[in-house]
């Protein structure tokens, strides 16, 4: 089968299995599930107030034009 | 055109559960901690750059890791997974510089892209594009790439978003599933910074072109951090195919959203992927319609156009997602990072006689377990994390990754890619590491090497007979 073939077959749902990665006979995911929640929280539990960080702050950037370019992008399209 | 660079800054969220009676080391001292344990492994002493060619520091409050210049959407994939990989590997060493510093305790490092506090940090892509066409001029052409690019950007959550418990920045809109972790904070839809206004669309690298010439760098801030390399693929990959399509002229009509933005949110808050979107003509579509549309675009130019192994992959494994998602959802567990973390969400949700439905969740004790999976699923340390347990169950032991075998994702933690000025740059590091020679590497486009400078402009250059003449010769003069 050639490649534009394969594409598609792909897009018609023959083919439709993300070649290479389906990783073979596999449990099934229910199973997996159960068996990792099965004992995710045996341990201590995670405080999730405390993980993350700060939002992202960057200096405003130097390019006149790109700037210019928003500004008439907003006032044509009425943003 | 068909070859372009292709790279990822990744932020990963950082924080030390301290032991009772130590104290509580900044942002920047456990970024610090962990940029020692990088340096002793792969590092220089007073350079962020490691082997890989790759830059890892502190940016206000996170620690950001910047992938070397990569020439795929896959390659990218490997490094993204192996920077993860090399973290976990040095949070213990990491650890121990903390303690050394009177810091007792846990360090965590999750690569997500919310807190919940309401903050959010990046993961930005940055493509290798042309500035302007035989046809349209810069200005135009980037008009033409907005135009072009937005309905495809603010549907591609089917296919690679991560998963969210929460909606509204600090989940004040609801106690309920979505699926991307940065929609509620995109609020334009072209943006020059990132800082008040953060756009589907990015101006702000456009005058920092990978190389001088005809290149501009095509920006995107409103991408999810990826933990299956297969989402990473996509996510990069279905960009550099459009790009290639806008880059020929060769592009069909294309749906236009009447609101982007809000059309974004509104797919990440349907799972379904049934939820109709408004377009401007009056007409309504699915965020599967649209992606479908693209993909048929892509379809008829590589019949066309010649076009790399690489790119035939990402065409099928696009197809067989959209398939999936309208299909099979649960065919894409494992794979998808939403379709999974909700997978187990659903359920932990059944198990407990409860769904999302159920009134009051927001009030129910088992919101704190769904918010901890949420976060658990993104720690990057394989003991902890969710997705790594999930996939040792389901592909053995030694997986580290849903796209890349563990070899490979080893390999990629201290060789840079072969065919970037990664190479040279990444090079030039191990040698000094080996030999205590003298050199400087303090950005992207130059090394010093025992006091001379040598250029690396054009980002292909994978080697320089300049820079390997001093290393050959031996003229790195010790530190």
């Amino acid at each position: 089968m050639s490649d534009q073939e394969q594409i598609t077959r792909g897009q018609h749902g023959f083919s439709s299995e993300p070649s290479g990665l389906a990783g073979g006979a596999t449990p099934s995911s229910r199973d997996v599930i159960d068996d990792v929640l099965g004992d995710f929280f045996g341990g201590e539990s995670l405080p999730i107030e405390t993980i993350g960080g700060e939002t992202q702050q960057r200096p405003e950037l130097r390019s006149i034009s790109s700037e210019e370019f928003v500004r008439r992008f907003r006032q044509e399209t009425g943003e | 055109m068909r070859e372009r660079i292709f790279s990822l800054e990744v932020e990963y969220g950082i924080s030390f559960l301290s032991e009772r009676g130590s104290s509580e080391p900044t942002k920047e001292t456990l970024v610090s901690a962990l940029r020692c344990a990088l340096t002793d492994a792969v590092g220089l002493n007073e350079s962020s750059f490691i082997t890989t060619g790759a830059k890892f520091y502190h940016d206000v409050g996170h620690a950001e890791w910047a992938h070397p210049e990569c020439r795929s959407a896959r390659e990218v994939a490997l490094y993204d997974k192996a920077a993860d990989a090399l973290l976990a590997l040095l949070l213990p060493r990491a650890q121990e510089f903390l303690r050394a510093e009177g810091f007792r305790g846990r360090l965590l490092v999750v690569k997500n892209n919310v807190d919940v506090h309401g903050n959010t940090y990046g993961c930005h892509e940055n493509y290798m594009a042309e500035r302007e066409t035989a046809w349209l001029d810069h200005e135009d052409y980037l008009r033409l790439s907005i135009r072009y690019l937005v309905p495809f950007l603010a549907t591609r959550l089917i296919l690679c978003a991560p998963g969210r418990v929460g909606l509204g920045r600090r989940g004040e809109q609801g106690f309920a599933f979505q699926l991307g972790q940065r929609a509620d904070f995109i609020n334009t839809v072209v943006s020059r910074d990132t800082r008040d206004l953060r756009g589907i669309f990015n101006l702000g690298r456009e005058n920092e072109p990978f190389s001088e010439g005809n290149y501009r760098r095509l920006h995107l801030i409103l991408g999810d951090a990826c933990m299956s390399g297969y989402g990473t693929f996509l996510k990069l990959g279905t960009v550099g195919l459009l790009l290639r399509l806008l880059e020929d002229l060769e592009i069909g009509e294309i749906p236009h959203l009447k609101e982007p933005v809000r059309a974004m949110q509104i797919v990440s808050r349907d799972p379904s992927c049934t939820a109709l979107l408004p377009l401007y003509d009056g007409r309504q579509m699915t965020a599967i319609d649209i992606q479908r549309i693209y993909l048929e675009q892509v379809m008829r130019y590589a019949e066309r156009h010649p076009t790399s192994p690489e790119e035939r992959e990402l065409i099928l494994l696009w197809a067989g997602t959209l398939d999936a998602l309208q299909n099979a959802p649960s065919r894409l567990f494992g794979k998808v990072d939403w379709v999974t973390k909700k997978s187990v969400l659903d359920r932990l949700l059944a198990q407990n006689g409860l769904s999302w439905e159920t009134p009051g969740l927001e009030r129910h004790p088992i919101r704190y377990k769904l918010q901890e999976l949420d976060i658990q699923y993104h720690n990057i340390d394989p003991a902890q994390s969710l997705f790594y347990k999930l996939l040792r169950s389901l592909r053995g032991a030694e997986a580290l990754d849903t796209l890349w075998d563990a070899e490979s994702v080893r390999a990629a933690q201290s060789a840079p890619p072969p065919y970037t000025r990664a190479r040279v740059r990444g090079e030039v590091i191990a040698s000094a590491r080996r030999t205590g020679g003298r050199v400087e590497v303090k950005g992207w486009s130059e090394v010093r090497l025992g006091g001379q400078r040598v250029e690396l402009y054009d980002p292909f250059t994978f080697f320089s007979a300049e820079a390997y003449t001093i290393l050959k010769e031996g003229r790195l003069v010790s530190a």
